[in-house]
């Protein structure tokens, strides 16, 4: 399929007894803004761990651009172009925002430029320091963060930690980018916030973006397509319309009742 | 109120101070009595040794405990490359050298470059083992492994003279070798932690998983550090070694890896210029506290000499100052010209903001 950036083939990971993922296969287009929705532990978080290297595997096949990811390392895989950000903020917090952002870019580093070039300075390493400080307050200045550059992570406000792990992994450069409920958490003034936010980062990065949701309004305003889980297996897929009327889904989140 | 200074003046501030330094070291060096000098060396050479175990625990966030094995083997190995042939003959009494120790004298910078690249061989063999583990577990693992080192050494004859020793080693350290290694050691780990890899290291400490989601290898950064640290632990041992002048594996027990964690951890874990505060006030307040272990009078009533009276009172001392800077003196920010020049403008002021 062409134009197909990321593609799972029956993808199954199992702890112990429990198979949190089953047989899971799908696909995200270029540059589609995909949900993935579905109740609490169905498995969402950890096909997330999966596509990042986080877990490998233990049956299937992802491929991402043609590479394929079993058994690549969390940080390969973010060199191939796939950045996350985590339910539970995890940002650098001793660190200062625009560190938080400038590290993000160190996997940029070519191997050429070792430990010695920057204790030493040479002239190629303070070029890269320059270009790294650079483009992350440029970087800053698009989110919005520029004016807390030096301020410290954990003195942000909640919704602004939310926006700067976003921009933390926008610094990676990825073509894919992986939000584990970014809305969490926020009231709804910074909900339709965040929505509009997504789509604008999506359409100037040229991203292609997953969401893990729990919000109804921001999945349903903001992605094109859906998946739905349910104890580690896609039980439907389709535009937000589609999924809104389909019994499945409804019976997952509801029981037999019809709400939504 | 903010001071701002370009880069430039605080380059030429830096210079400066480096050259007020320098200057006093040479004076000591004329003037000062053997004791004075002694410390002063101690001084220089604890920085090493704080400061290199601050880039493994406190800014990488490793918690290794076995700096005394890596001092261990930079004092071992510079000593076998210096210690004079006659020497040599004389000490190893039970078994002879191995060779080609029993042969070589080197001179002492090229010692002290191998001895920290041992260190270094050596922290290197032994991170990829032991970071596999984490937090308390990697503490014990590194703790056992610095006490292998010293076990080693206790047996190896041929190589470490065992239980007995190393004597009349050449007193090669002096003022200008000790604080000039330390002067390299800042520099070398200020300039890494600075760049993007010390950056890195400081996101591997802040969290593991997301330092491994923003691409960073984190094993190969922590290896990175390891060995590092480990480099300026053994010139820092060869300094040591050949500043008292006798070494046995006793001087290498846990007490030393401790001794140096007190200072990193007094001076502020992840703070460079901390573990130099805490290196130099461990080092002098040890020295200074040496008054009680003599009889002395306070007011009238009379104290009589306890040997060993300044451990209980630095303990005593040390808890106070972990109740009140829980952080340490620094925490972990730095100190800077900045800072030092609105303090010095807000003396002026009379305290006024």
């Amino acid at each position: 399929m062409s134009g197909v950036i990321l593609e799972l083939k029956n993808v199954t990971k199992r702890f112990g007894g429990l198979t949190a993922v089953d047989r899971f296969t799908g696909y995200v287009k270029n540059g589609e803004l995909l949900g993935l929705i579905g109740p609490n532990g169905a498995g969402k978080t950890t096909l997330f761990n999966l596509i990042t290297g986080m877990y490998e595997p233990d049956e299937g096949e992802i491929l991402f651009s043609g590479h394929r990811l079993n058994g690549l390392k969390p940080h390969q895989v973010t060199r191939l172009g796939i950045a996350r950000t985590f339910q539970n903020i995890r940002l650098f917090s001793d660190m200062s925002v625009l560190e938080n952002v400038m590290v993000a870019q160190h996997c940029k580093l070519r191997s050429t430029l070792s430990m010695f070039s920057f204790v030493f300075k040479t002239p190629s390493a303070l070029k890269f320091e320059r270009q790294v400080r650079m483009r992350s307050e440029k970087l800053l200045e698009k989110v919005g963060l520029l004016h807390l550059a030096s301020e410290k992570a954990s003195a942000l406000p909640y919704g602004l930690q939310r926006k700067l792990e976003i921009a933390r992994a926008l610094a990676t450069e990825p073509k894919l980018l992986l939000l584990d409920e970014p809305a969490a958490g926020m009231n709804p003034q910074e909900t339709s916030e965040l929505m509009v936010f997504i789509k604008t980062i999506r359409d100037e990065f040229n991203l292609s973006i997953i969401v893990i949701e729990h919000d109804m309004k921001v999945i349903m305003g903001i992605c094109e397509r859906i998946y739905v889980m349910d104890y580690g297996k896609l039980i439907a897929e389709g535009t937000p319309k589609e999924i809104q009327s389909n019994p499945l889904v409804i019976k997952a989140y509801l029981g037999e009742e019809v709400l939504v | 109120m903010e001071v701002r200074l370009s880069v430039r003046t605080k380059i030429v501030l830096t210079l400066i101070l480096i050259f007020a330094i320098g200057a006093l070291l040479v004076l000591a060096n004329h003037k000062a009595s053997d004791y004075v000098v002694l410390i002063l060396n101690l001084m220089a050479i604890n920085i090493i040794f704080a400061v290199s175990l601050n880039l493994i625990n406190g800014i990488t966030g490793i918690f290794s405990l076995g700096h005394a094995g890596f001092i261990a083997i930079g004092a071992y190995t510079s000593v076998l490359l210096t210690l004079p042939v006659q020497q040599k003959e004389m000490s190893y009494l039970i078994k002879p050298v191995i060779p080609p120790f029993d042969r070589i004298q080197l001179p002492f910078l090229p010692s002290v470059l191998i001895a920290g690249l041992a260190a270094a061989a050596f922290g290197y063999v032994v991170a990829a083992p032991s970071l596999r583990l984490i937090g308390d577990y990697l503490a014990i693992a590194t703790l056992g492994l610095g006490e292998t080192i010293r076990i080693i050494a206790n047996n190896a004859w041929s190589i470490t003279n065992g239980a007995l020793g190393l004597k009349g080693i050449p007193q090669y350290t002096n003022l200008y070798w000790s604080w000039a290694w330390a002067l390299v050691t800042v520099c070398f780990i200020v300039s890494l932690v600075k760049s993007s890899y010390g950056r890195a290291l400081k996101a591997i400490r802040e969290d593991v998983i997301a330092a491994k989601a923003m691409g960073i290898n984190v094993f190969s950064h922590q290896v990175m550090s390891f060995v590092v640290g480990s480099f300026f632990a053994g010139v820092g041992g060869a300094l040591w070694a050949h500043l008292i002048t006798t070494i046995d594996p006793k001087s290498f027990t846990f007490t030393k890896t401790f001794e140096i964690l007190i200072m990193v951890v007094l001076g502020g874990l992840g703070s460079i210029s901390g573990s130099i505060i805490g290196a130099a006030i461990y080092t002098v307040g040890l020295e200074f506290l040496r008054i009680l272990e003599s009889p002395f009078k306070i007011w009238f009533i009379k104290f009589p000499g306890i040997p060993g009276m300044r451990m209980v009172v630095l303990a005593v001392i040390l808890i106070v100052l972990m109740l009140f800077w829980q952080r340490g003196i620094m925490g972990r920010s730095e100190l800077s010209w900045e800072m030092f020049f609105s303090l010095f403008s807000r003396l002026k002021r009379g305290g006024r903001k």
